[in-house]
C-alpha cells in the first residue's frame, strides 16, 4: 500500500527529474521501508510513511519551482493569456502553500486531521461499496449469469425440464450447499461444500487450476465419487500437494465415504458459495422418485444467450411453468408461489439485499465529510481576516484577482490532498477491520480492498473537499475592496461583520448535517435494541452450541446414528459443569431451515390448493430444557420414543392455536407430507426460528430416536463460570474421528443473525459521534471568533459596569442563534431523509417524536457546552486591554 | 555561467558555491571516500549526525539533484564488490565537489576558531 503511495508521489515530480532519479528514489524508499518493517515496533511505520510522503511532496514542489526558474517552462508567462499565467503560477502557489502549511502548524494539523477523518471514513465505506456493489462478479461475462427462481427451489426433475425446454439460455445449472466430513490422519473436521450439476463450472466459465472439472457421466450414481477442492482446503488440509489430482481422500457425506480428487480451484475462484471448500457432482437417478421429483432443495441458475435479456427469461419462465403444471409428477400444481417466479441477474441476486444498507452508510459517511469540510471552511474563514492584509499588499504590487484566488484555492487544495493522503492511510487500516467484521454477514466481503478505483475515488473527494471548503473563505476574502484592508483602522486580529455572518451560515449547515446523522444513528440503534428485546422464545444465557457430525464411514445408517447420539448425549450430560444438554439439527436464528408440508387432523386437502408448510426440526435428549423452551401441554420426548414405538411429534403453541383452537392438541394426528401420520404428544412454546423480527412459524419437532440424523448441533447449558473443555473432551473420548465445528455461545448465534443490523447501527453511530464532535468544535470556533470580534464592544460594556453574567448570557444567546436554526433545519431534513431508512427499521417509526426530541436536546446541549468556554472568556475581557487594542 | 553536461566539471569557481546547506555538506562528506547510493548516504548522514539529521528521501534527492546540477557530485557505476542493481543509482564526488567540501570545512573551522577566541576573551581581561 505505502509502495503504491510512494509511486504516485514520485510521479508528481517533473519528467526530467523522474527519469534521472525516479527509480533510485523508489529503491531507497523501499529499502528504508523494509528496514522499518524489520523493527519490532510497527506503529512507527505510519509516522515513517507520513514523513516520507511529506518529503516527497515538498521535494516535488521544489523541483517544479526549480524547473520553472531554470527556464524549462516559458519564463515569459506574464505575456501569455490569463489562464496560462494562472497555470504556470501553480508550482509557485504550491511552494507558497507548503510554506504556509508548515508555518501554521497547529492550524494545519487540525485541518488535516479533520479532513483525514472525513476522507478516511469515506474511502473505507466506498471500498466496501466498490467491492460489493460496483465490481462485476468474478466470472466470465458475469452480466449474462442469472438466477432462475421459480417461486422457490427446484427439484432435479423440474430443472431437467427447464433445461430442455428453455430457449434463452446457453446452459443452466443447479447447486446446493452440503456438509462434508474430512477424516484421515489429522483431526476430523466438517466443512461445507457444494453439490453441483456437472456442467456447473462450464456455465460459470470457471476452470480448475489443477486437473479438470466434472464430466457429464459423473452425475450417474456409482461414478459420482469425485471432488474438486478449493485452493484454501488444498493448501490447509493437503499441504498444497501438487500430485493431489487422482488421489483418493476421505471426504464423506451420505452419497459416498471417500472421493477421488479430480481438480483444485485457483485462489480467487469461488464458483457460487463464498464459504464452500469443495464441490462434488450432484447424483441424478430418475429411478429414486422421492429424491428426483419431491426434494425441493436445489437452486438454479444459467447463462443467457448473447441476445436474450433478463426480462425475456422471466417471461419465458412464467409461460413454461404454466405449461409444466400439466405434468402432475413435477408437483407444480401444489405450489402457490408460482406467481413469484422470475429470473434475476446473478449480481442483483447476490447483493440486492444489502444495497440499501450500503447506500445509507455511504450517504451517512458523505455527510461526515461535508461536516468536516464546513469545519475546515470555518477555520480558514477565521484566518482569512488576517490574510486580507497580506493579499491586499500583493494586489497592490500588481497581482491579479484570479492569481490571488488561485493561490488561496491551491492552499486549500493542498490541505485537501495532504488530509486525503492521511485519510487513505487511515482507510487501509480500517478496511481490513471492516472486511473481517463483515465476513459472513455481507456477500463478497472477501473482495473488500483498497484498489485503484478506491484510490481514484479518495483522490477525487480530497480535491473536491479542498475546493469545497476553500471556495467559501477564498471568495469571502477576495470580496469587497481589498485596498480597504490596508487602511489603518482595518480589522487585523478580529474579523468583519460579513465574514462573521458567513461563519454563522456555516454553523447552521454543520449543525443541520450532524443532526441528520445523529437522528439516523439513533433510529438504527433504537431498532437494534428493539430487536434484542424481542422474546426469542428461549433463554440464550450460559448456552454453548457446537455442530457434531458422525462421519458416514463409521455411522452409515439410522441405527448406528441413533446409538451414537444416545451415547454422546449421555457422556456430555455427565461432564463436569454441565447443567443440561440436548441437540437439534438446525439451531434457531442460525443459517438453514427445513420445512415440510403437512395435514393437521380435521383438515381436508383441497383440490388445487397446496398443503400448509411447517418448520421441521429433529431434537435429541433434553433440548427443550436446555434452551428453557417451556412445555405448554402434554410431555417432552423420552426413551419411550424409539424406532419400534408409535411415531410421535411435538408441536409449537402457534400450531395448536391455529389448527385446534380451544381444544387440546394432545393425541391428535399430524400427517407429514400429507400421508405419514404422527401423534402429537406435547406442545411447547413458540421459538423465532429464522429471524428475530419474523414471527414464530408453525413448527413440528421429531425425536432423533425415530428420525436419526448424522449431523446435529449440540446445545449445552453450563453452570455459570464452567468451562466448555470437558464437553469437547467427552465427545472426543467417545470417538476421536467425530469432528466438532462452529463452537459458539447462543448469544453469538443470535448476534450473528443480527450482523447486518449491528454493523449499520454501529457504523452510523460512529459517523454520528464524529459529526457531533466536529460540530461541537465548529461551534466552539465560531463562538471564540465572535468573542474576538466583539472584544472592543464587550470591553466598553464591562467598563460601563455590565455584570459578567449579562455579558456571558449575551454572547451565548448570540452564538446559539445559528445552532437553533441548524437544529430546526436538521430535524426537518432528518424527517425527510429517515424515510430512506424505513426498510431497515424494526419497532420504531422513522418519525419517532421521542428520538427527534432527544436528538434536538443533545445537539443544543453539546453546542451549549462548546460555547461556554468562549463566553466565559468574553466575561473576563479586561476593558483597558480591549480599548487599547487599536 | 552555469552549464552542466553529464559529469563535466564547469569552470565555475568553488568559492561561489559556499556556504553549503547543512544537508548538502553532509552529503558531500558521506561521498568523500567512496561512491554510494541514496539509501547508504541517508544511513551515513543519520549515523554521523547521531540521529539529529534524518533527511526524508525527497529532501535527500533534492540535495543530490542540486549538487549534481552544480557539478559537485556525479552519477557513478557500482563500486567494485557491490552487487550491480540497475535500480540503484550510485553517486560520487567530483573534483569540484572535493574542492567545495574542503573550502566549506575551512570556512566552518575559521568560524569555530573565531567563536573560541571570543569565548576565551573574558578570561584574559
Amino acid at each position: 500500500m505505502s509502495r503504491l503511495l510512494f509511486r504516485l508521489l514520485v510521479a508528481l515530480y517533473p519528467r526530467g527529474v523522474r527519469r534521472d532519479y525516479g527509480a533510485a528514489m523508489l529503491e531507497t524508499l523501499h529499502q528504508r521501508l523494509a528496514e522499518r518493517l524489520a523493527r519490532p515496533i510497527r506503529q512507527r511505520r505510519l509516522v515513517f510513511v507520513i514523513r516520507e510522503s511529506a518529503g516527497l511532496l515538498t521535494g516535488a514542489a521544489r523541483q517544479w519551482a526549480d524547473a520553472l526558474w531554470r527556464g524549462i517552462l516559458p519564463t515569459s508567462a506574464h505575456r501569455s493569456p490569463r489562464i496560462v499565467r494562472v497555470m504556470f503560477g501553480f508550482p509557485q502557489d504550491l511552494r507558497y502553500a507548503f510554506r504556509d502549511l508548515l508555518g501554521n502548524a497547529s492550524f494545519s494539523v487540525v485541518a488535516i486531521v479533520t479532513i483525514a477523518l472525513g476522507v478516511g471514513a469515506n474511502t473505507a465505506i466506498f471500498s466496501v461499496v466498490n467491492a460489493v456493489l460496483l465490481q462485476p462478479l468474478p466470472y466470465a461475462e458475469p452480466d449474462r449469469l442469472v438466477r432462475i427462481w421459480p417461486g422457490e427451489n427446484v427439484t432435479k426433475a423440474l430443472h431437467q425440464r427447464l433445461q430442455k425446454e428453455s430457449t434463452v439460455y446457453i446452459d443452466t445449472t443447479v447447486w446446493s450447499g452440503w456438509g462434508f466430513t474430512i477424516t484421515g490422519v489429522e483431526e476430523s473436521e466438517s466443512v461445507s461444500g457444494g453439490v453441483v450439476a456437472t456442467n456447473h463450472f462450464d456455465v460459470l466459465g470457471e476452470q480448475p487450476l489443477l486437473g479438470r472439472s466434472f464430466r457429464a457421466e459423473e452425475s450417474i450414481p456409482g461414478n459420482h465419487d469425485v471432488v474438486v477442492l478449493s485452493h484454501g482446503l488444498w493448501q490447509r488440509r493437503f499441504s498444497a500437494d501438487p500430485d493431489i489430482v487422482g488421489r483418493r481422500v476421505d471426504i464423506g457425506n451420505e452419497h459416498a465415504t471417500s472421493r477421488r480428487v479430480i481438480g483444485v480451484m485457483g485462489a480467487d475462484q469461488r464458483p457460487l458459495g463464498e464459504e464452500w471448500e469443495l464441490w462434488t457432482p450432484l447424483p441424478i437417478d430418475p429411478g429414486r422418485e422421492d429424491d428426483y421429483y419431491h426434494s425441493w432443495y436445489l437452486q438454479a441458475g444459467g447463462r443467457l444467450r448473447p441476445q436474450a435479456s433478463v426480462a425475456e427469461a422471466s417471461a419465458e419462465l412464467a409461460a413454461l411453468l404454466v405449461r409444466l403444471r400439466a405434468d402432475e409428477r413435477l408437483g407444480l400444481d401444489r405450489k402457490d408461489d408460482l406467481p413469484l417466479a422470475r429470473v434475476v441477474g446473478l449480481h442483483e441476486h447476490t447483493v440486492g439485499s444489502v444495497r440499501t444498507t450500503l447506500l445509507v452508510l455511504l450517504g451517512g459517511v458523505a455527510l461526515v465529510l461535508l461536516v468536516a469540510c464546513t469545519n475546515v471552511a470555518n477555520l480558514l474563514l477565521a484566518r482569512s481576516a488576517a490574510r486580507r492584509r497580506e493579499l491586499a499588499v500583493r494586489a497592490a504590487l500588481g497581482a491579479g484577482r484570479g492569481r490571488l484566488l488561485a493561490q488561496l484555492l491551491t492552499e486549500s487544495g493542498l490541505l485537501g490532498m495532504v488530509g486525503g493522503a492521511t485519510g487513505v492511510l487511515l482507510a487501509t487500516q480500517l478496511v481490513g477491520f471492516v472486511a473481517r467484521w463483515m465476513q459472513g454477514t455481507l456477500p463478497r466481503a472477501e473482495a473488500i480492498t483498497v484498489d485503484v478505483v478506491v484510490l481514484a475515488y479518495a483522490f477525487s473527494i480530497s480535491i473536491l473537499a479542498g475546493l469545497l471548503f476553500g471556495a467559501v473563505p477564498a471568495f469571502r476574502t477576495m470580496s469587497g475592496d481589498l485596498r480597504e484592508s490596508l487602511g489603518d483602522g482595518a480589522p487585523g486580529g478580529g474579523g468583519s461583520l460579513a465574514s462573521m455572518r458567513t461563519n454563522q451560515v456555516l454553523v447552521v449547515a454543520e449543525v443541520a448535517l450532524s443532526c441528520v446523522l445523529v437522528v439516523a444513528a439513533a433510529l438504527l440503534v433504537r431498532s437494534l435494541t428493539q430487536l434484542w428485546a424481542v422474546p426469542a422464545g428461549f433463554d440464550a444465557r450460559d448456552v454453548v452450541t457446537m455442530r457434531v457430525t458422525a462421519p458416514g464411514s463409521r455411522y452409515p445408517e439410522g441405527p448406528q446414528q441413533r446409538q451414537y447420539w444416545a451415547q454422546v448425549m449421555e457422556r456430555i450430560a455427565a461432564a463436569p459443569g454441565v447443567e443440561k444438554t440436548g441437540a437439534i439439527h438446525l439451531l434457531p436464528l442460525d443459517a438453514g431451515n427445513w420445512s415440510f408440508s403437512f395435514l393437521a387432523e380435521g383438515q381436508e386437502a383441497e383440490e388445487g390448493h397446496p398443503l400448509p408448510v411447517a418448520n421441521f426440526r429433529v431434537v435429541a435428549a433434553d433440548y427443550f430444557h436446555t434452551m428453557a423452551i417451556p412445555l405448554v401441554d402434554g410431555r417432552l420426548f423420552d426413551e419411550r420414543d424409539g424406532p419400534d414405538s408409535a411415531d410421535v411429534v411435538i408441536i409449537n403453541q402457534r400450531f395448536a392455536d391455529q389448527y385446534w383452537p380451544g381444544e387440546s392438541a394432545i393425541g391428535k394426528n399430524v400427517a407429514l407430507f400429507g400421508n405419514q401420520n404422527r401423534e402429537v404428544v406435547g406442545v411447547v412454546g413458540d421459538v423465532r426460528q429464522l429471524r428475530l423480527h419474523w414471527p414464530a412459524l408453525v413448527s413440528v419437532y421429531r425425536p432423533t430416536g425415530q428420525h436419526p440424523l448424522a449431523s446435529m448441533v449440540v446445545a449445552v447449558r453450563l453452570q455459570p463460570g464452567a468451562a466448555i473443555a470437558p464437553v469437547l473432551q467427552a465427545i472426543r473420548l467417545l470417538d476421536p474421528q467425530v469432528p466438532i465445528s462452529g463452537i459458539q455461545s447462543m448469544r453469538e448465534v443470535m448476534g450473528g443473525s443480527l450482523g447486518r443490523e449491528h454493523f449499520s447501527a454501529w457504523l452510523l453511530s460512529g459517523f454520528a459521534a464524529l459529526a457531533l464532535a466536529l460540530g461541537a468544535v465548529g461551534v466552539y470556533g465560531v463562538m471564540s471568533y465572535v468573542v474576538s470580534c466583539r472584544t472592543r464592544e464587550i470591553g466598553i460594556r464591562v467598563a460601563l459596569g455590565a455584570p459578567a453574567g449579562t455579558v456571558v448570557r449575551d454572547v451565548m444567546v448570540g452564538g446559539m442563534g445559528p445552532v437553533l436554526i441548524g437544529v430546526v433545519v436538521g430535524l426537518g431534513a432528518a424527517l425527510l431523509a429517515s424515510r430512506l431508512l424505513a426498510s431497515m427499521l424494526f419497532g420504531v417509526e422513522p418519525n419517532d417524536p421521542a428520538i427527534y426530541a432527544a436528538v434536538g436536546a443533545t445537539m443544543l446541549l453539546t453546542a451549549l457546552l462548546a460555547g461556554v468556554l468562549p463566553a466565559r472568556r468574553a466575561a473576563r475581557v479586561d476593558p483597558i486591554v480591549a480599548l487599547r487594542a487599536d | 555561467m552555469l552549464s552542466v553536461q553529464g559529469n563535466a566539471i564547469t569552470e565555475r569557481s568553488a568559492e561561489s558555491l559556499i556556504p553549503l546547506s547543512n544537508l548538502s555538506f553532509h552529503v558531500l562528506l558521506a561521498l568523500a571516500d567512496k561512491a554510494a547510493h541514496g539509501y547508504a548516504i541517508g544511513k551515513e548522514i543519520e549515523a554521523r549526525s547521531r540521529g539529529k539529521l534524518k533527511p526524508t528521501t525527497g529532501a535527500l534527492y533534492q540535495a543530490l539533484h542540486r549538487l549534481d546540477a552544480s557539478g559537485l557530485v556525479a552519477s557513478a557505476g557500482a563500486p567494485a564488490g557491490a552487487t550491480c542493481d540497475p535500480r540503484r543509482k550510485y553517486f560520487c564526488l567530483t573534483l569540484l565537489g572535493h574542492e567545495v567540501m574542503n573550502l566549506e570545512a575551512t570556512r566552518l573551522a575559521e568560524l569555530v576558531a573565531a567563536v573560541r577566541a571570543k569565548s576565551r576573551a573574558p578570561e584574559r581581561s
